[in-house]
């Protein structure tokens, strides 16, 4: 197996459409496929779209109760080139629950915040990590942590990887972020800042802190981060310089772009199991991706062959070095 | 038909050095009554049952018995499991593991699962390294399904 994705805090995701929506008000929801159920959290959802493009890969974390065992199901029934290995906890899994309103075009979403982890799973987690990760080359860290994680584990994820030679790749928010990468820098990294826009402690809002931010993590260590900037943009950071990707059509349906950071990175991770080690085409292939997957309303993989002709629909400008 | 084909890609497993307490634990949350036992690479080197530990909860002799409904508590056992509840599951795994491979037939599989009464055999790659598990009842399934598919395929014939 090619990818470890590590998902500490998965999800039961539910998506539903919902014409209309707005609070204080009943909606009953008729037709079967206006609903959907499915594995969820940043790391498996990686592992689903890597799944659809041909790439096998491990998923492990925590799955607790009831839900856990559904989230598990649901994985090993839809996929075959899913692995499980996820450490199994009494408290139950998150839900997710998702609100697509296709004619006001609205994304609505409420995330639970899941379990909490006790320090003897967290230790049987670490154990299972390690000997999983002596085989893929690339592991895959994303999302939340639940309660009763220390902070200081997404590093000592990384560090374990490094030792064993694998490249690492993150997606995180916040303070985790910022002390993920200021303890032992992941390196391909992208800043989770649909909720939390706070890098170093820092509020982001211009272009310029925007750089500031990205420079700084590449300092810490990444080799590549990618950093979304005004939604449609991208920006990317390697020790070679900055560049803005952006689209020649901005113009994109924000109720579509669920799931499009996950397409991101599992498009990364493709690319660089696929075509090598420029960084810059990478990213590239990623936001291609990205913008792909926003032709669809559901979360939903676009073929290999979406994302190449997307390719062209995005401009490069080097801003930087 | 192939043991890829019919397969569950799960690769829980335990390790050598946890406590009888914790497979208790992790086995009542999997709903999985036995485990594989791996290294550090993922290799399998054994395996744990709950039979492994509720028969050294209960006296030796209770194999000779035809029932141990004249028993009148569970205290002997309680005694027992709170003296091996800390120690290593290693001290208890059986180290002679039946393996498949994935590309081994299904037919195999099913012959292992029959003559040595399993009810689950390890899938391993070739370096022995855990890949997921098979039972009776996904090979059932994986057959069915390809019985039913026939079926269908021949109540359709091809038109011209």
């Amino acid at each position: 197996m090619e990818v470890l994705t590590v998902t500490l805090n998965p999800a039961l995701d539910r998506e539903i459409i919902i014409p209309y929506f707005e609070p204080n008000r009943l909606h009953r929801v008729f037709e079967r496929d206006k609903m959907s159920l499915s594995p969820g959290g940043k790391g498996i959802n990686v592992s689903v779209i890597l799944s659809d493009w041909g790439i096998d890969s491990a998923a492990t974390g925590f799955l607790g109760g009831n839900i856990g065992r559904m989230i598990e199901q649901e994985i090993l029934s839809r996929y075959r080139n899913i692995t499980t290995s996820f450490v199994h906890i009494d408290e139950e899994s998150r839900e997710n629950i998702a609100i697509l309103d296709d004619h006001n075009h609205t994304l609505t979403e409420i995330n639970e915040a899941g379990p909490t982890i006790e320090e003897q799973d967290l230790a049987h987690f670490l154990k299972v990590f390690s000997s999983l990760v002596d085989h893929p080359r690339v592991v895959l860290i994303a999302g939340s942590v639940p309660y009763g994680i220390p902070l200081d584990l997404y590093p000592k994820l990384t560090k374990i990887a490094h030792e064993k030679d694998t490249e690492v790749y993150l997606e995180a928010r916040g303070i985790l972020l910022t002390h993920s990468v200021s303890t032992y820098c992941a390196d391909v990294v992208r800043p989770d800042l649909r909720s939390d826009t706070r890098v170093f402690g820092k509020e982001v809002e211009t272009m310029a802190d925007y750089i500031e931010a990205g420079e700084k993590i590449v300092e810490k260590g990444a080799k590549l981060v990618v950093s979304s900037y005004q939604v449609v943009n991208d920006l990317v950071f390697t020790k070679d310089g900055v560049w803005l990707l952006s689209l020649a059509d901005p113009r994109v349906d924000p109720s579509h772009l669920l799931g499009a950071g996950d397409t991101y990175m599992a498009a990364m991770i493709y690319h660089s199991r696929k075509y090598g080690t420029d960084l810059l085409e990478r990213a590239k292939f990623g936001m291609a991706a990205a913008l792909a997957k926003t032709k669809y309303l559901f979360k939903k993989s676009p073929t290999i062959q979406e994302v190449e002709e997307s390719l062209p629909k995005i401009q490069t400008k080097q801003i930087k070095g | 038909m192939l043991v890829k084909d019919a397969m569950v890609r799960d690769v829980s497993a335990i390790f050598e050095d946890e406590k009888i307490e914790t497979f208790i634990r992790i086995s009542a949350l999997h709903l999985q009554h036995v485990f594989p036992v791996v290294d550090e690479k993922m290799k399998i080197i054994g395996i744990i049952s709950e039979d492994d530990v509720i028969s050294e909860t209960i006296p030796s002799y209770f194999g000779l018995l035809h029932s141990a409904s004249f028993i009148p508590d569970t205290n002997q056992m309680k005694r027992e499991l709170s003296e091996i509840k800390d120690e290593p599951i290693g001290k208890f795994i059986k180290r002679t593991v039946i393996t498949i491979e994935e590309n081994d037939t299904i037919l195999h599989a099913a012959d292992l699962l029959l003559r040595h009464k399993l009810l689950n055999l390890f899938v391993v790659d070739k370096d022995g390294r855990l890949t997921g598990i098979i039972n009776r009842s996904r090979i059932l399934l994986a057959v069915l399904h390809e019985v039913l598919e026939e079926k269908t395929a021949q109540e359709k014939p091809n038109r011209l």
